[in-house]
């Protein structure tokens, strides 16, 4: 992956970011402003919400990239790895998932991936004599991993128990050329 | 972290931050205080060695984790828009629906 590459997409989710934490703030409350909603709305099922979810999606598959790449691991164990990420994406209903579920799931084997390569590396490191200062680099490294995982996990069965009752749930958006992607709200 | 002039003696105090405020900690004056400050500022110079000499592998290992981060951080936000835009609300951290809204 290069380096152009990878900053372009951080970029790109870095804008997102802020569109996004603008526009919660303005409607995450009892009573948000019907205009500020409809704005909300848009930006996610509107014209140009497609390019939107591709951005989501690319920084998603970015970040899988990256955590397999720079694994210490042979080519093969990074293989496997991958079609094991493909296994346990299945495990969870990615088929048949709406969109958000699918970069949630997509999120959540990855995490996990993660967590369990950090923590392979951390019982490598404290099997032997360590500083002090590197034991807590460790620490930190692996409590970030545990509650990214958990975090994305609460929030794929947030999300699926948001939905299951709420069947209103689901719109298209319209891409041009009439391709349609179904789109959890 | 330095020496400080209070009424005619030098006095050496540390900086710590409480979140937003920084307060000074006093450490000590005379011989000792020279001691640690110096032992303080030759550990400054090691960290930062330390941080240069980074192993590409580390390197690549925190890019890597930045990523995924970011990656994290981003879909628990469209996540919120996607629940806000359907008609949900946050009270006290839980998602809430409103009850007039269409299909609950």
């Amino acid at each position: 992956m290069s380096t152009a590459v990878e900053s372009k997409s951080s970029v790109k989710a870095e804008e997102i970011s802020a569109k996004f934490k603008d526009l919660l703030a303005k409607t995450n409350k009892e009573h948000p402003r019907a205009e500020d909603v409809k704005a909300l709305s848009d930006v996610l099922s509107g014209n140009k919400s497609l390019e939107l979810w591709r951005q989501v999606a690319s920084a998603t598959y970015l970040a899988e990239t990256m955590v397999i790449q720079n694994a210490n691991a042979t080519a093969a164990l990074k293989e496997c790895w991958k079609h094991r990420l493909q296994v346990l994406k299945k495990d969870l209903g990615y088929d048949d998932a709406p969109m958000l579920e699918q970069l949630l799931i997509q999120q959540a084997a990855l995490c996990w991936l993660k967590l369990s390569l950090v923590e392979l590396s951390y019982s490598g490191t404290m099997n032997q004599s360590i500083t002090l200062t590197l034991g807590i680099y460790w620490e930190k490294r692996l409590s970030a991993a545990q509650r990214r995982f958990t975090r994305v996990c609460e929030t794929l069965a947030r999300v699926r128990k948001l939905s299951r009752n709420t069947p209103a749930l689901q719109f298209n958006i319209a891409a041009n050329g009439g391709q349609q992607l179904n789109v959890t709200k | 972290m330095g020496w400080e002039q209070r009424g005619n003696n030098r006095y050496y105090y540390k900086k710590e931050r409480d979140g937003s405020k920084v307060k000074s900690v006093y450490v000590g004056r005379g011989e000792v205080a020279h001691m640690i400050s110096k032992l303080q500022s030759s550990s400054a110079v090691i960290e930062r060695f330390a941080r240069t000499m980074k192993s590409p592998e580390a390197i690549n290992q925190e890019k890597a984790e930045a990523a995924l981060e970011q990656a994290t951080d981003l879909i628990q936000l469209i996540t919120q828009a996607s629940l806000l835009a359907a008609g949900f609300h946050t009270h006290k951290r839980q998602w809430r629906r409103k009850r007039d809204v269409d299909g609950s």
